[in-house]
């Protein structure tokens, strides 16, 4: 038998059908909190690298660091910059350690930032296991276009003065995973973190949250 | 007795380290090297307007360590500069504004001490800042060391050096001569762009070490200039850490 349905042809024409079939499936997965959670209940583990862009007036350009982000479920956190300053932040069972790299090895950092970070930390875990709403400081909000975003807004002015959103894209093709996030101070202090090379759901060594090496 | 001279001996001690530590005389040069020394003693300050990202580490009196960004756009015409201290992660901590007046504009605890934004400033104006045009002394110092000395208008003296190995160090003393603050640097490759700085000072002692990772002068008439100091997010090419315009140290 020849024609559009021959052996040949056949194939890309089921993998078309089954992909549109498919489609608003994967795209559903972002469109209400309840596929949120459930989406990002199946991650178990996410390895990414990031792009991290700090805005500010000060800066004619952003500065750009990068890394890698480990992330075990439900609440360890690697987050590692390669450069410009080579630092390990890890969180493991709710304690923050950062460790800096200096000619002579690592050493632990003792800065009064890490009480800070310690919140912050405590709310990417919150977001990787699809809790957006669990922190009644901020009103969260989902919207979908033009893509899938969380958006976080601080409920009391103080907080407001600290931070005055955060902004969550969702990947579309990938349920369960963050691409980027937006930490906007104010309309033109902000940091963009983007993410690329993820992949979840693999075998991390625990020591990778444990220690530096 | 035995045992007042045991309660003494901490602050007794601490008298002669900062009896040490006063201004001692300098020996006179040839007349005819005055013009290369005064220029050794501008080469730790900014010629102009810049922008200077540092990493920037700090030690407390404990000996604890903290890491942080330090992001500073300072004119030393004017006098007046901004500058910001973030985490690696991004997060701003400290932004304020010198000009005439001091202005925070945003301070996360424990960064929102009155004292800590003066002490900054005092810090960034002493590592960065020309102390003045005419030195009230100049000369040949301790180990063959050139050395330039200012005198400041509230009383206190700020003295540059230049060691025979190139280090760079500026001293700030007070109206009786004890010793506030030091500065130590290597050898700056371009004016005030040092790779390496270290400012120790204050009560209770505290120690703040530099890194420059990028630096861009600045158009003075026209606002920042338009010359990146890197490609978005690259390596740094050979081409640009050559340029006039800055340079990011990876």
């Amino acid at each position: 038998m020849t024609g559009i349905f021959s052996g040949r042809a056949r194939r890309p024409v089921v993998a078309l059908f089954a992909l549109l079939f498919l489609l608003p499936l994967v795209i559903a997965w972002a469109d209400s909190w309840e596929g949120l959670r459930d989406a990002f209940r199946r991650i178990t583990s996410v390895e990414a690298r990031f792009v991290q862009k700090k805005t500010l007036p000060m800066l004619s350009k952003p500065f750009v660091s990068e890394g890698r982000f480990f992330y075990q479920a439900p609440a360890q956190l690697r987050w590692e910059y390669d450069r410009p300053v080579r630092s390990i932040l890890i969180m493991n069972n709710g304690a923050v350690k950062r460790y800096l790299r200096e000619p002579g090895g690592w050493r632990e950092d003792a800065g009064a930032s890490l009480t800070a970070m310690r919140v912050v930390l405590e709310e990417i875990a919150n977001w990787q296991q699809g809790r957006f709403d669990l922190n009644p400081h901020y009103q969260a909000s989902l919207s979908t276009d033009p893509e899938p975003r969380v958006t976080l807004i601080p409920r009391e002015a103080s907080w407001g003065k600290m931070i005055r959103r955060i902004e969550l894209t969702l990947s579309r093709e990938q349920a369960g995973v963050m691409k980027g996030v937006r930490l906007v101070e104010d309309e033109r202090s902000f940091t963009d973190l983007s993410f690329s090379q993820i992949r979840t759901n693999r075998s991390l060594p625990a020591s990778l949250f444990v220690s530096v090496e | 007795m035995n045992a007042m001279l045991r309660h003494l001996a901490p602050l007794l001690l601490l008298l002669a380290v900062g009896a040490c530590t006063g201004l001692k005389p300098l020996t006179p040069l040839d007349p005819a090297r005055k013009t290369a020394v005064l220029e050794g003693c501008r080469r730790p300050f900014l010629p102009g307007s810049y922008r200077l990202v540092h990493a920037l580490e700090t030690v407390m009196p404990d000996g604890a360590k903290g890491t942080a960004i330090g992001i500073l756009v300072a004119d030393s015409r004017t006098r007046g500069f901004r500058t910001a201290l973030m985490t690696i992660e991004g997060w701003v901590l400290f932004d304020a504004e010198a000009g005439e007046t001091l202005t925070v504009h945003r301070a996360v605890p424990p960064f929102d001490a009155p004292a800590f934004a003066a002490a900054l400033a005092e810090d960034i104006r002493l590592a960065f800042f020309s102390p003045g045009g005419e030195p009230a002394a100049w000369g040949e110092g301790e180990e063959g060391a050139l050395v330039c000395r200012f005198e400041r208008a509230d009383g206190r003296l700020v003295e540059v050096t230049t060691l025979r190995d190139g280090d760079m160090g500026i001293r700030l003393y007070g109206a009786g001569q004890e010793l506030l603050k030091r500065v130590k640097m290597a050898p700056p490759q371009r004016s005030g762009l040092a790779e390496t700085l270290e400012i120790r000072g204050g009560w209770p002692p505290y120690t703040l070490r530099l890194r420059l990772l990028e630096s861009e002068a600045l158009d003075n008439d026209s606002g920042p200039a338009p010359a990146a100091t890197l490609p978005r997010g690259g390596e740094p090419s050979g081409h640009e850490s050559g340029s006039e315009k800055g340079k990011r140290i990876p």
